[in-house]
């Protein structure tokens, strides 16, 4: 009896510890109003409201300490300024892992940071289901903008209207406040530029500069450009891509915008991806289009001035060996290298860009190259769905507003040094100055190849021109696959989207 | 027999309740939180995919049913078919490889007359697994880089260059690359499984193998491996199931490029599930794979024990 009865209390105990670990802990009551007055209704509830934040790169503490620093600066003013908010700051995921896994099991779990980076195309395609539309809130003064200034009345009006454009998802809205930028350019070991006797300056087309590309190729015997193709998910090919899809119709471009996009201050501006779907099946924008044959062949000597194993390398950091110790001549990549390679760059480096394309590079060209600029950057925030359901929307709004401000901003941006803040009235610092020339040119027409039609979309593209790179297929076989790849993905945006202009399915 | 195993072990079960008057029920205790966690997190989530698989479940959406579809879109799609074709290859290639390689690393250290030396080998073949995988991808992917790569640099200094190849940037050179990752292939689990099997041959039998004049390798295929079927049995269906399952070393190496060229199911199934939202897919694609898993290690078991005489089988 007495045996039974010590076995009947182990087992209760067991059990009790088990249920005790699946419990779920009981949430805070949420308030509701809280920029408006989170003091007072935090103080009702006797307890502060929290506001978990991930700033990706901007905190760091692991590896950029300083800006860290500045990042929890912020937060400690805001928490002067709001004394019954408590605001997380959530540190950047190690190099290694994966975000977007982190991500989804957080999101699944009702359990995503309250304000949370992602790449914008990304966060486009899971859309409302993840993230609050920020379209109203743009609209909103932001109080935290001196009076006068841009975004003081409407908190867009702090952004460029480029940024805007590039950042808006298929369904009209917006999900991210995108705060900085990254710009592209060209680093260039002077040394070899200059053994084999180029000189950028002398680029007057995209002709000379295949010309040169291949002349350091050949008389140097080292690879003449650091850029690389991959299967899935981002490389740097995709800025070549934008580009010469861009070059190829460049002509066209005032036919494939749609009129409620139109902006009578900017007559040339990237094609949103309803654009794009609807040039698609109007067939306006085919890829058995003669311009296609431009666009494929520029993509072939593109791919003619790369490191043999183009098709095999991981990462763009895995080119900084090879340019560093001289094996490659130039290595296009971005403003967020800026501060690693003004330490490390054993060499005379400058930084140069694409030429003009003219029309005896492609039919459709425009006499102009185009900047790769882009919203892929550290500011691009959001405000989870779950944020808003639990009541915290005006919290995350609020502290979204502080942290936007262009006195706010600016410290975290010039303290990185790697991307250019995208606030007006923010100070860029130390990082523009070699882009300078770079971000005056023309954006692209087309955005990167997850942007136009989806990241499943883009990355069979990706996987199609890899297959025509290898040879595996020729251009009529490619331009038949692009051009399914283009029909399918821009019937499944008008299946998921149901715009007004679709076909009946 | 059965009957007899029966009596023998309820007899056993009131021995052991009577030596330690512990009831034999008590243990079990002991292994619930093992079992709950065991069901927790493996049998839970593998019954969820196979359901989840009949759904269009996008990962936080309401899943609706749709039946068979998730498998019909599979049969279609033609880079599944491909990563199926490359894990075959990979897992059939690379178990070989890992089991003959380290089949021959434990006989030379068996081999060895000193028992200092023998040491000084099994330290060195094991002692890489404690470096994590992912450290051993990421050197191997720069030992496989075209320009400064450890190999094709090597090539270059012996005069080989036209041997220099773009090696993961070609596809017929791409998989068996990924293939030779570790190179020379001996794995330290099972090195240690194969050599401590050897270890275990009972040094009368190689005695008298010696005194009736057997040579050393008529020994290896006389009485080592017919000696050590279990164990090298335990080692390839290990190396099948990791096989089928791979996708680490093509997620960080290659993202199962070029053109789909070192793609396989379980890299498919993470992009598709973590990239694309389509988890309802990418869980009949996990389904499609534990069952590939589960038919080869039946497989390999029956056929090990079709006609075994180094077990009881009851």
């Amino acid at each position: 009896m007495r045996k039974r009865m010590q076995l009947l209390i182990g087992t209760m105990v067991i059990l009790a510890m088990v249920l005790s670990a699946c419990a779920v802990p009981v949430a805070a009551p949420a308030t509701g109003d809280a920029a408006a007055a989170p003091a007072a209704s935090d103080a009702a509830a006797g307890a502060k409201q929290t506001l978990t934040v991930f700033l990706q790169c901007y905190y760091d503490p692991n590896v950029e300490a300083d800006t860290a620093a500045v990042a929890e600066e912020l937060v400690a003013e805001y928490e002067t300024l709001h004394p019954d908010v408590d605001i997380q700051l959530v540190p950047n995921l190690p190099a290694g892992q994966d975000v977007e896994t982190y991500l989804t099991a957080r999101m699944a779990a009702t359990e995503s940071p309250d304000i949370m980076w992602q790449q914008f195309n990304t966060r486009n395609q899971r859309g409302d289901t993840w993230w609050v539309p920020l379209n109203d809130i743009f609209e909103m003064p932001n109080p935290y903008i001196e009076a006068g200034q841009p975004g003081s009345e409407r908190w867009a009006d702090s952004f460029q209207d480029y940024v805007l454009n590039q950042t808006r998802a298929a369904d009209s809205n917006w999900y991210q406040a995108s705060l900085d930028w990254v710009e592209t350019g060209y680093y260039y070991n002077k040394e070899i530029f200059a053994a084999a006797g180029v000189d950028p300056a002398n680029w007057n087309s995209w002709g000379d500069f295949v010309a040169d590309m291949t002349k350091i190729k050949e008389t140097q015997k080292v690879d003449a450009l650091g850029a690389f193709v991959k299967q899935q998910g981002w490389s740097n090919w995709w800025w070549a891509d934008d580009i010469f899809l861009t070059v190829a119709w460049a002509d066209a471009a005032p036919d494939l915008y749609m009129e409620k996009y139109n902006d009578s201050s900017r007559p040339w501006r990237q094609m949103t991806p309803e654009e794009i779907a609807k040039a698609i099946i109007d067939g306006k924008l085919t890829a058995t289009d003669p311009r296609m044959d431009d666009y494929l062949r520029m993509s072939k000597e593109f791919i003619s001035i790369l490191p043999a194993d183009y098709n095999g390398i991981a990462s763009l950091d895995d080119l900084d060996v090879p340019f560093f110790s001289g094996a490659l001549a130039s290595i296009w990549t971005g403003t967020w290298k800026n501060k690693l390679y003004t330490a490390q760059i054993p060499f005379d480096y400058g930084i140069t860009y694409l030429p003009p394309f003219t029309t005896e590079d492609a039919a459709g060209a425009q006499n102009t190259a185009y900047r790769v600029g882009g919203p892929s950057s550290c500011g691009q925030y959001g405000i989870a769905k779950s944020a808003a359901d639990a009541g915290k929307l005006d919290l995350a709004t609020d502290f979204l507003m502080f942290i936007a401000a262009p006195q706010n901003f600016e410290r975290l941006a010039v303290s990185y040094g790697g991307y250019i803040p995208m606030v007006k009235g923010a100070d860029a610092g130390e990082v523009m100055a070699n882009f300078t020339d770079i971000s005056a040119l023309p954006e692209r027409l087309m955005s990167d190849p997850p942007d136009r039609l989806g990241p499943e979309n883009g990355d069979a593209w990706s996987q199609a021109m890899q297959a025509f790179f290898l040879g595996q297929t020729d251009e009529a076989q490619t331009k038949e696959v692009l051009q399914k790849l283009w029909m399918d993905g821009a019937m499944k945006q008008c299946a998921d989207q149901q715009y007004d202009w679709c076909p009946a399915q | 027999m059965a009957t007899g195993s029966l009596a023998t072990t309820t007899t056993e079960k009131r021995r052991r309740k009577r030596s330690s008057g512990i009831p034999v029920f008590v243990p079990l205790l002991f292994l619930l939180p093992a079992i709950l966690l065991l069901i927790a997190f493996r049998y839970i989530p593998a019954f969820s995919a196979v359901y989840h698989s009949f759904t269009d479940w996008t990962g936080t959406n309401n899943a609706a049913f749709v039946g068979l579809a998730q498998y019909q879109t599979l049969l279609a799609d033609p880079v599944f078919w491909t990563s199926l074709r490359n894990v075959l290859l990979y897992t059939f290639g690379r178990t070989v490889l890992t089991t003959v390689m380290a089949f021959l690393a434990a006989e030379l250290v068996y081999n060895l007359r000193n028992r200092q030396s023998q040491w000084l080998w099994r330290v060195t073949f094991t002692l890489p697994m404690v470096i994590p995988g992912t450290v051993v991808l990421l050197i191997w992917r720069q030992i496989y880089a075209a320009r400064l790569g450890l190999l094709n640099e090597s090539l270059r200094a012996l005069g080989l260059e036209q041997w220099a190849q773009p090696w993961l940037g070609q596809t017929n050179t791409a998989l068996l690359a990924i293939i030779m990752i570790g190179f020379p292939l001996v794995s330290g689990f099972s090195f240690l499984v194969i050599s401590s099997a050897l270890m275990e041959l009972s040094s009368e039998i190689n005695e008298a193998s010696l005194l009736d004049g057997c040579s050393p390798l008529r020994r290896i295929f006389a009485i080592d491996i017919p000696s050590i079927i279990g164990p090298s049995v335990l080692v390839i269906i290990l190396g099948i199931n990791a096989g089928l399952q791979e996708f680490a070393p093509m997620l960080i190496i290659t993202s199962g490029g070029p053109a789909n060229a070192t793609q396989t199911p379980g890299l498919y199934l993470y992009q598709i599930a973590f990239t694309y939202g389509k988890f309802g897919y990418a869980t009949a694609i996990g389904t499609v794979l534990m069952i590939l898993t589960l038919g080869f290690s039946y497989f390999i078991l029956r056929a090990r024990y079709r006609g075994a005489t180094d077990v009881e089988v009851q």
